[in-house]
């Protein structure tokens, strides 16, 4: 099933090259196949299919896509078989380590194809996002074994069937984190504690409930890892209480014995491969800045997923990565016109971050966002001028909010010189 | 590019990536053991994997498994540099077994 005979176009081009098959890549590949692409292939660095869902054996995903809760394998699952359906040509152990910016060739990697130059019509950005390590925060003290991100566990103990430790601290309430810490409670391990820097949760609520709460697992808000311990293997950490300004407060330091520390500390989206394209990268969201055909400041490449901005649901990177796909179809085939209208996106006072970064008005489209400071009571999602607002009850950094912008909005106002997000207290 | 395309070609190892950050091949890791590396650390000194920018998120796991199977001992038995500097502390099952032995 997975070597589909290459259906060449006839100059052996590919209408559409998607990078990475995880669910942004595989939704990327149906989007291009059912848009008319003839040639779609989705290039994979690891020997299967799925990405990181491989490995998330929890439930909780497709509650929005198929209304009913599946693990990660079995999510992926679904959209891997529709995608031989509809003949997607998957490549696995294939990496891609070199993208040209002049000509848009793509270089690969593989035991049996050796290295090999492709040069495809369009091309889909869908490498995802990886996991920000402790090099990244800077902890005093020694280092030992026993530090890893929360992934890196999470692969060993679903995939490998082995234990980092048995004591974890966890460091950062990002949602693998959370995941995490359930996991190494139904394996047999003590989990500490989980200590977050911020005055709020990195991860969803509801993983906070079904993760901690119904473990007993305590929860420190304001409180971080000062100190490492241990010469081998990690012996314990030291935390501390910060203050406003990040900074421990003296006095409040505890030593806590523990033989492994799991990190959730953040999730950047990967674009080294997009930085070598020539690619326009947003500094804030780190990932390529798009228009809501999903199409980068190259215009033959295109980008969805993780790899744009970092997602709370899987659900959302399917959907973006179907649009992507259908787009870079569209401009194999020379459907979508080069000097297309765009409207910047701007995120108002309490918008840390959002994407796509410019509307076409070409379809309807939905503008993902982050708020900067949570907002524990009735409040609004807007577009302005006028193009959406939404009620809600809450909206909180660790879960992404939307505003739909319909086209018929867009192209009724025909003097739209930029459209502002925000979110803020009724 | 040369280079990696000849060594590609002569053993497929070299076209197998390991450390996706810093392009380290398996072949080159597979070098490394050859010439007498025995911990993730030795590994990383002698090939770069692990020192980019994932700081050996993606591929410490790949290469505790090369080592492991390279040398023929226990994916547990790997340390990361020496002495009691295991990486795991045993399998998931046994593991939730000893437990309930208490």
């Amino acid at each position: 099933m997975s070597n589909n005979k290459n259906i060449a176009t006839p100059d052996g081009r590919q209408d559409v090259l998607i990078i990475g098959a995880g669910p942004a890549g595989v939704a990327a590949g149906i989007g291009a196949k059912k848009e008319g692409a003839e040639n779609v292939v989705v290039l994979e660095r690891d020997w299967d299919l799925g990405g990181i869902l491989q490995q998330c054996i929890h439930p909780g995903f497709g509650l929005r896509t198929f209304r009913e809760e599946l693990t990660g394998p079995e999510y992926m699952h679904r959209f891997i078989k529709e995608a031989h359906e509809v003949g997607v040509e998957f490549r696995t152990n294939t990496m891609v380590f070199q993208i040209d910016k002049e000509n848009n060739s793509v270089w690969t990697m593989n035991k049996e194809r050796g290295i090999e130059c492709l040069n495809p019509k369009s091309i889909v950005l869908t490498m995802g996002c990886r996991e920000r390590p402790l090099g990244a925060i800077r902890i005093p003290g020694t280092r030992p074994s026993g530090i890893y991100t929360a992934g890196t566990a999470q692969r060993f103990v679903n995939m490998e069937g082995y234990m980092p430790g048995k004591r974890a601290v966890i460091l950062g309430s990002g949602d693998i984190g959370l995941i995490m810490a359930r996991r190494m409670i139904w394996e047999g391990a003590e989990v500490e504690g989980v200590y977050e820097v911020m005055s709020w949760p990195g991860g969803l609520r509801r993983n906070i409930a079904q993760c901690l709460d119904d473990y007993g697992i305590p929860f420190h808000l304001k409180t971080t890892v000062t100190k490492i311990h241990g010469a081998d293997r990690l012996e314990g950490v030291t935390v501390a209480e910060v203050d406003d300004k990040m900074t421990p407060i003296k006095g409040t330091e505890r030593f806590i014995e523990c033989d492994t520390l799991l990190l959730a500390i953040g999730l950047i989206p990967e674009n080294e491969l997009s930085r070598m394209a020539g690619i326009e990268i947003h500094p804030v969201t780190g990932g390529p800045v798009v228009n809501d055909l999903l199409q980068t400041s190259n215009p033959a490449v295109f980008a969805a997923g993780n790899v744009v901005i970092v997602y709370d649901l899987v659900d959302n990177v399917s959907d973006e990565g179907l649009i992507a796909g259908a787009n870079a179809a569209k401009f194999a085939a020379g459907k979508i016109s080069p000097d297309i209208k765009k409207i910047p996106v701007k995120g108002g006072q309490n918008v840390r971050l959002f994407s796509p970064q410019f509307i076409t008005g070409e379809k309807d489209t939905i503008i993902y966002m982050r708020v900067t400071h949570p907002i524990e009571g009735a409040c609004k999602v807007t577009a302005e001028p006028g193009l959406y607002t939404q009620r809600l009850r809450y909206a909180r950094p660790g879960e992404m909010n939307e505003a739909r912008i319909k086209a018929s909005a867009v192209k009724a106002n025909p003097n739209l010189k930029e459209i502002i997000v925000d979110v803020q207290p009724i | 590019m040369e280079k990696r395309k000849e060594l590609a070609k002569n053993d497929p190892a070299y076209a197998q990536i390991v450390c996706r950050c810093e392009t380290v091949t398996e072949g080159q890791v597979l070098e490394a053991i050859r010439r007498g590396a025995r911990t993730i650390s030795a590994v990383k000194m002698m090939t770069r994997a692990g020192t980019g920018r994932c700081q050996g998120g993606f591929c410490c796991p790949r290469v505790a498994e090369i080592l492991s199977r390279e040398l023929n001992i226990p994916l547990d038995e790997i340390t990361r540099h020496g002495g009691n500097s295991k990486l795991l502390v045993g399998k998931t099952k046994e593991f939730l077994l000893e437990k309930g032995a208490e």
